[in-house]
């Protein structure tokens, strides 16, 4: 079985900047570990054994990562897309369709996605569980304003399409499912699962 | 018959009226998780995991081993009427799946997927009841030298298998080992890495840090993503056919054994098992002009092949301790956590338990042959609810499971900084199943190596001598050499023609 899209014909070389910087990071990255590694304490003291040192293995794993580093960065890159999903791109090599490019929505009521997407969801999501989960609000108060913010924002486009009752209907389904999940997670978690929620 | 006894008294516990509940209602869980693309088996597992913290053992491991199996199977439906696989184990079936969908037969390709899910999985519960014994008893002459490899290999076996770059893979596997030595050293309760902080001083917490690598970074992908339509509205009948079975056996046998064999290697996964049982299949098969235009033998291969490696999987991980797949690593630390220790002596400690396991799995194939059978179309609804509904409501999910296993902040900030390492991680071509491989198994390997060491008072050569560890070592250098374009050419010129497979 392949596991690979390797052929022996040879391919251009393609010129990623971005591969060049990963392969440093995981160098410098191994190099921190190793040095880390080499600095803590032997425990010679206790007459421990020195190959039982705590060290031992997070500065093999060091090196390793620092010499992969350097393999990545004299590798060729035979990836297609530097910033494509591994798993799709394995798939796409063993025969199966490539899920990236099938069917999708018309543009015009499909939502949100792209770059932007993401940073929103981002910020939504550490906001939520950075700020708002356990400074004082209320988990389900927390959360039901969460789930809101974050489905009006993305299905906003799709709401305005049906004009401001397509808007007004969208805000109230929102605010059903926000608050209906989360005081639904609240109880289960606290009476079902006696879990202390934050 | 000891095993027989033991079995029996699985099967008792578990035909109790929330023994069945549980684990119906945990199976269509998994099914649902399964069905959204993005959603994997181990996220699942790992959120599961925290929901049943406070239930005696059996249960919780009913609940976790539905859930496993449930999603598997769910993921099919995904990759027929969407041609998108739910889970990546599903990848294969997308191949005939949705070509036979298109065909108008949709629900005959449900219908078959069941067939084959079902019947892998009871080949590979078979297999787990016969094989588990026997590998425990075989596991207790294995040493430290042993086991470093076992988790070695299983490591770079995930690296190598899971995304584009072996060599991507394997700096994952190395991330993963190095986050697991956070924390406290097991040898000598030395800190390492904790930069004086407390929180840091119990290590990285394996759940919270697997929430954030399969369901944050997953949720910041799936919106960035465009909307994938359904190529499928309509469904014809979902039946599984007895006639399938029948015509298909030599498929399904052969299909359920390269499925239990790639989930005993460690590291591998499901989504291997599916491609090799497709391959094999497609190799021999009197239809495989068929193959890729919708084909029931290649779906039923792909299916079969893929169910099987789930109890395939938890060979290793009950025998070993070293876990066959990603979601069986989970499963296996949740065991853990259940008081369970995976391992060559969990034969002579708790034998019970590996019987209990094994009457799980088959309650579990049990309860998606039911949902196969009924609860087809009103679960496909699940498939029309969007993505900016869903991804919220998981991703409170995410920061409850985080949160709920020792009620800590500190762990919803591991779930969010892990997640979004991941995040850029996977846009960047790395995949994350050899991290948790790492995750799990670096505790094994660090003790592992340094216990060698200490009793061959530095002295490399029985990691490469005893007969066990030749043979691993072997392995590695073999998957090292095959990553190097000169030996890579070597072997293909000895090996089978491009494309033959």
């Amino acid at each position: 079985v392949s596991t690979g899209g390797t052929t022996d014909e040879p391919t251009p070389r393609r010129p990623d900047r971005g591969r060049a910087i990963e392969a440093i990071a995981w160098i410098s990255f191994g190099l921190v570990l190793l040095v880390a590694a080499w600095r803590m304490p032997r425990l010679e003291a206790q007459h421990i054994a020195p190959w039982s040192a705590p060290g031992l293995l997070p500065g093999v794993v060091g090196a390793l990562m620092a010499l992969a580093g350097i393999v990545l960065f004299f590798t060729r890159d035979e990836a297609a897309a530097p910033a494509a999903d591994a798993a799709a791109d394995a798939d796409v090599a063993r025969g199966a369709p490539d899920a990236r490019t099938a069917p999708t929505d018309p543009p015009v009521g499909a939502g949100r996605d792209g770059g932007s997407a993401i940073v929103v969801a981002l910020v939504l999501c550490v906001g939520y569980a950075a700020a708002g989960v356990g400074h004082g609000i209320p988990f389900a108060i927390a959360s039901a304003l969460f789930i809101v913010a974050f489905v009006a924002w993305f299905r906003w486009p799709v709401w305005r399409v049906a004009g401001g009752r397509g808007v007004v209907r969208g805000l109230a389904a929102a605010s059903a499912i926000g608050i209906g999940v989360a005081f639904a997670f609240a109880w289960l978690f606290e009476s079902v699962f006696l879990v202390r929620l934050p | 018959m000891d095993g027989l006894n033991h079995l029996g008294i699985a099967l008792a516990t578990l035909a109790g009226p929330w023994q069945i509940l549980y684990a119906l209602g945990a199976t269509l869980c998994g099914i649902l998780i399964g069905l959204l693309p993005g959603l994997s088996a181990t996220l699942g597992v790992a959120l599961f995991t925290t929901l049943t913290v406070n239930l005696p053992p059996t249960d919780a491991i009913l609940i976790l081993v539905c859930v496993y199996v449930g999603a598997i199977y769910g993921g099919s439906r995904t990759a027929i009427l969407l041609n998108i696989p739910g889970t990546a184990a599903n990848a294969a079936a997308c191949l005939d799946g949705n070509q036979l969908a298109r065909q108008g037969r949709a629900g005959r390709a449900m219908g078959i997927a069941t067939t084959g899910s079902v019947a892998g999985s009871l080949f590979g519960v078979v297999c787990l009841a016969m094989f588990t014994p026997y590998l425990s008893e075989a596991a207790l002459a294995f040493g430290a030298y042993e086991f470093f490899w076992l988790g070695m290999v299983g490591v770079m076996m995930s690296g190598t298998v899971t995304g584009s770059t072996p060599l991507k893979g394997w700096l994952m596997g190395l991330l993963g080992i190095f986050i697991a030595t956070i924390g406290l050293d097991p040898i000598h309760a030395q800190p390492r890495f904790t930069f004086g902080e407390n929180a840091l001083t119990g290590g990285i917490g394996l759940i919270p840090a697997l929430v954030g690598a399969f369901g944050f970074a997953e949720i910041l992908t799936a919106m960035g993503e465009p909307r994938r339509s359904a190529a499928v509205s309509t469904v014809d009948s979902v039946l599984p056919r007895i006639a399938d079975v029948l015509r298909y056996r030599w498929t399904i046998l052969r299909s359920g054994l390269l499925g239990v064999f790639i989930g005993i290697l460690p590291g591998v996964g499901e989504d291997m098992a599916a491609w090799t049982s497709y391959a094999a299949a497609r190799r021999v098969s009197p239809e495989r002009e068929q193959f890729g235009k919708g084909s029931v033998d290649g779906l039923i291969a792909a299916e079969t092949g893929d169910n099987a490696s789930i109890p395939g999987a938890l060979i290793p991980a009950l025998a070993l301790g070293i876990p066959g797949s990603a979601p069986a690593a989970v499963l296996m630390s949740a065991m853990i956590i259940h008081g369970a220790q995976p391992g060559p002596m969990l034969m002579v400690t708790q034998p019970q338990f590996v019987y209990d396991v094994v009457g799980i799995t088959l309650v579990a194939t049990l309860a998606i042959l039911l949902f196969g059978l009924v609860l087809v179309r009103p679960i496909l609804w699940v498939l029309r609810v969007p993505r900016e509904i869903i991804m919220p409501v998981v991703f409170v999910l995410c920061v409850l499971g985080a949160w709920s296993i020792a009620q800590r902040l500190f762990d919803v900030v591991t779930m969010l900084v892990v997640g979004a390492v991941c995040f850029v991680l996977r846009r960047r071509g790395y995949p994350v199943a050899p991290l948790v491989l790492g995750l799990v198994l670096g505790d094994i390997v660090d003790k592992s190596l340094r216990r060698g060491l200490v009793l061959s008072d530095g002295d490399l050569t029985p990691f490469f001598t005893r007969p066990i560890c030749v043979l691993l070592a072997f392995l590695t250098l073999v998957m090292l050499l095959a990553q190097i374009p000169a030996a890579r050419r070597w072997l293909s010129r000895r090996g089978p023609a491009p494309g033959a497979s």
